[in-house]
């Protein structure tokens, strides 16, 4: 039959297409299925940004795992995926902050993470025109970094098919089919149906509707955040800048253009599918980002635009089985889904296919207690 | 124009054959914008866009990468300019 496959992913983001590379690196036949065109989703509005920095230690480990897949990748793969390894500073505007930092330190260092705390003047020999008001230093890891998101989807999906995987665009997944509680199939909306023992959801921010269709309730729920690019400028940072203020903001400049990509997180929170842009932020954005670099001020603004993050009640991502036979997870990645994406993706497919944790994925089953919180969000 | 070359966009330098390869390979204009970040510069796909669906024949809008504000480039120092008057 010819849409008859080993496993069926449903939504080409990044993490179906990471998923779905691994599943095919071991042998598996792989569909993925995407109602729009790949990236479409999050994948497509993210920022780029790559980090080890967390609280969490499953997550401390998945991104050193990540970390460590994109440099093979680039240098062994000789994909094009522009990862640059510029760091992560996070400033610390409060004795407070300083001190969280230092305690969150102490848990990185255990995994052997090379992150230093640095003095005001060392932050800004990072960063030039880094503004000192208020400033109690910065965290800074230097192995941290930036990646095209389009462009290491893209490179994924390009390998399945090399695998003979089949990347369907366009179909919406609309119906789930199951038997004697194990998925057999799935039907689109343009009416064509899939069988497959395995099927995967993958679909970010609609991961809760995906689960309905096989009446499960998955703690995830969208929420909008926006981001703003700058026109090119002549380089001068290298790392992600992350002011932790309540009215702070997070920007890079991409090593490869010299755009500037930031964004913030507003409070309160934004729910809902929502992806209209606001004035509001239109007008907060840019302020933000030149009180941390005043040199900001003179550089234009091109484009704004806004995307969901897909948030659980703990922070973290919601990986692995269900009480589905066959039916897996790999959503809610919080915001971070870029950056999970190699490591989760490998976790999930050796799971699947050798039953074999690399990562301790049972940190993030959706049978876990979700009252704990990620700190580093 | 030249007939088989020429530049669609100017900020990143892509080419009308360079947009025409990756037609044929079959991505759609979403993923072309992604992939060449053409219409991405000064002109966010208000001048190249419009040369490239007139040149492709497409008149769908949703095949039509969205416009996003600003309507043009700004300074940011302007920006903060017009914060501080609304206090
Ligand atoms: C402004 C912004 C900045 C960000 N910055 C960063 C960053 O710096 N670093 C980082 O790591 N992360 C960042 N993120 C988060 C990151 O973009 C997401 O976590 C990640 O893209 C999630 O990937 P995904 O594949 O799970 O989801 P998506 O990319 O949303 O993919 C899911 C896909 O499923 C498809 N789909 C849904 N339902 C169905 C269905 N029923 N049938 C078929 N297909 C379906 C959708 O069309 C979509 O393409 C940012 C996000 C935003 C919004
Ligand atoms: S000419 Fe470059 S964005 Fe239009």
């Amino acid at each position: 039959m010819k849409n008859n496959f080993d496993a069926i992913i449903i939504g080409a983001g990044v993490i179906g297409a990471a998923t779905g590379y691994y599943l095919s690196q071991l042998g598996l036949k792989v569909a993925i299925i995407e109602k729009d065109y790949p990236t479409a989703g999050s994948t497509s509005r993210c920022i780029g940004g790559v980090r080890q920095q967390f609280a969490h230690p499953p997550t401390i480990q998945l991104m050193i795992q990540s970390v460590k897949l994109l440099t093979e990748y680039q240098n062994d793969l000789k994909w094009d995926i522009e990862w640059y390894q510029g760091g992560y500073l996070f400033l610390a505007h409060s004795e407070e902050k300083k001190e969280n930092y230092l305690k969150t330190m102490a848990i990185q260092k255990k995994f052997n993470l090379p992150v230093s705390f640095l003095s005001p003047e060392e932050c800004q020999k990072i960063v030039p025109d880094l503004n000192l008001e208020g400033l109690f230093g910065g965290v800074f890891c230097p192995t941290d970094g930036q990646v095209n998101p389009f462009k290491l989807t893209f490179n994924y999906l390009e390998e399945i098919k090399k695998k003979k995987g089949k990347l369907f665009n366009f179909q919406k997944v609309i119906k789930i089919e199951i038997k004697n509680s194990k998925v057999i199939g799935l039907r689109t909306n343009k009416n064509e149906y899939f069988s497959s023992p395995i099927i995967i959801n993958c679909a970010g921010p609609y991961a809760r509707e995906v689960g309905k269709l096989v009446n499960l309730n998955i703690p995830i729920e969208p929420e909008r955040h926006e981001a703003i690019v700058t026109e090119k400028i002549d380089k001068f940072f290298s790392c992600m800048i992350v002011d932790y203020r309540e009215d702070g903001c997070y920007f890079v400049q991409k090593h490869t253009t010299g755009n500037i990509v930031g964004c913030y997180t507003p409070i309160p929170n934004i729910p809902g599918y929502s992806l209209d842009s606001s004035f509001e932020f239109f007008i907060e954005m840019p302020r933000r980002m030149a009180r941390v670099i005043p040199k900001l001020k003179e550089v234009r603004i091109l484009r704004q635009w806004a995307g969901s993050y897909e948030m659980t009640p703990d922070g973290n991502p919601i990986v692995g089985e269900t009480p589905i036979e066959g039916f897996y997870l790999n959503c809610g990645m919080c915001g971070h889904g870029l950056m999970f994406a190699p490591a989760i993706g490998k976790a999930l497919a050796y799971y699947i296919v050798k039953r074999e944790m690399i990562l301790p994925l049972k940190d993030f089953s959706l049978f876990r207690d979700f009252s704990k919180k990620e700190i580093m969000k | 124009m030249k007939k088989n070359n020429f530049i669609i966009c100017r900020c990143e330098d892509i080419s009308w054959q360079d947009i025409d390869g990756l037609i044929r390979k079959g991505f759609t204009l979403e993923e072309i914008k992604k992939l060449t970040r053409c219409g991405m510069g000064y002109c966010q796909g208000r001048t190249c866009f419009n040369i490239l669906t007139r040149l492709l024949k497409i008149r769908e809008q949703n095949l039509i990468p969205k416009k996003r504000p600003p309507l043009k480039p700004v300074i940011i120092r302007d920006i903060i300019k017009y914060f501080e008057n609304e206090e």
